[in-house]
């Protein structure tokens, strides 16, 4: 997949810079509001300001683009925990990240169940790297059960309670989830799917 | 609303027929292309009828999807014996009645879920009424949970939707048959038993 796109340029000078980054910031908003299919590069190109040929520039198709915006910042989330109560602070700051996201997260929903293939072969990969991400965080934290059934686990359960967000509450869904109640329950789901949370006693 | 096919009489049954096969047809063709994507003209002539024909049931294309949306999903989920207990048995038949359901209503639950991502006020209504009465019954199921019930519910659903919507993803169109596949559900079913900590009076022998 990634072999048939071109690759975006990175920006040189800091006028480059703030030109690509005005280009992504008019796509989150446009894609947020209209959709994937709904938006078109031209949209783009006006409501940043710049030439559709600038914005092919740095982004070749409208995937890249989206590729762009979804990059983690890895400053945000350590890769290792020493113990599980750590590995849960990694888990649960990971998903804060996907629901900051969420309009993004829609938009790419809303391609996935139309079964546009770029967007299903972006969450084949996406989930890949999560499994990846999540076995060696638990790996790091000398976590004692089946790995893999955990990072499934984890995977679903977080993607379920994401799309649940984003088709219940619309681009409003980042807000509602940093609510304390919804933060407990990820932390909640995470214990589970991990084993934290004891059998015995409700 | 549309015209009533009981008004005509004699030829109300057929009227009924001519009424259901059109809906039918719309529900597949909504749900597979999306109702922006499907013209009345694509409804009519899958139906060997022609456009007149359909708007003397559906004067717009809007009160066609609107008939579909009151029909409305079939079936019932399982519901719970009062001091029924726990246990990962029920767990797994709950998963599975959920899958069972899902490929049942598979055109519809598609159609609804489209429209919601398009922000369609209905849509996400009709929504948000389904998945009330699917969370009411879990509930039943659950209260032996004690404390944790409503969490614990929360939790079996994120997690249903979340193995259900990968697999339709996944699979489209083959999703009825894929969901529907023993090897599948036992592995969403496991992995449901797996994530739920079941209370100590249910766990026991």
């Amino acid at each position: 997949m990634a072999n048939e796109i071109p690759l975006a340029r990175e920006p040189r000078t800091p006028e480059a810079v703030a030109t690509r980054n005005r280009i992504l910031q008019a796509a989150r908003e446009l894609f947020a509001e209209r959709g994937f299919d709904g938006t078109s590069i031209r949209m783009i190109a006006n409501r940043a300001g710049v030439s559709d040929p600038a914005v092919h520039y740095y982004f070749p198709g409208k995937y890249d683009l989206f590729r762009a915006l979804m990059v983690q910042p890895e400053y945000r989330v350590s890769p290792v925990a020493r113990t599980l109560d750590e590995a849960v602070d990694v888990l649960a700051a990971m998903f804060d990240w996907w629901a900051e996201n969420a309009a993004l997260v829609r938009a790419m929903l809303q391609q996935q169940l139309r079964g546009d293939p770029a967007s299903v072969a972006y969450l084949r990969d996406g989930e890949a790297r999560y499994r990846g991400e999540v076995e060696r965080i638990l790996r790091s934290a000398s976590y004692g059960g089946d790995i893999e059934a955990a990072a499934d686990r984890l995977f679903h359960t977080l993607s379920g309670m994401l799309w649940d967000a984003v088709m219940t509450y619309g681009n409003t869904a980042g807000d509602v989830l940093r609510q304390p109640v919804f933060r407990e329950r990820v932390r909640f789901f995470i214990r589970c799917a991990i084993g934290m949370e004891a059998r015995c006693g409700a | 609303m549309a015209r009533d096919p009981g008004s005509l009489g004699s030829e109300s049954t057929r009227g009924d027929e001519t009424r259901a096969r059109i809906l039918a047809v719309a529900m597949d063709a909504f749900a597979r292309d999306g109702f922006d994507g499907t013209s009345v003209r694509s409804i009519a002539s899958r139906c060997g009828l022609s456009d007149a024909a359909v708007f003397y049931y559906f004067p717009t294309k809007r009160h066609l999807l609107e008939a579909l949306w009151s029909e409305g999903p079939s079936g019932e989920f399982p519901r719970a014996e009062p001091a029924a207990q726990l246990t990962p048995e029920r767990i797994a038949d709950l998963v599975i009645a959920t899958m069972r359901l899902s490929a049942r209503n598979f055109s519809y639950l598609r159609l609804v879920a489209r429209e919601v991502l398009r922000s369609d006020a209905t849509a996400t209504a009709l929504r948000n009424a389904s998945r009330a009465r699917w969370r009411q019954a879990l509930h039943e199921h659950f209260a032996a949970a004690g404390p944790r019930a409503a969490a614990l519910v929360d939790l079996f659903m994120a997690a249903v939707t979340g193995y259900l919507l990968r697999l339709e993803i996944e699979t489209g169109d083959g999703y009825p048959e894929a969901v529907l596949d023993p090897v599948t559900q036992e592995r969403v079913a496991r992995a449901v038993q797996d994530l739920i900590p079941l209370p100590a009076a249910a766990s026991a022998p």
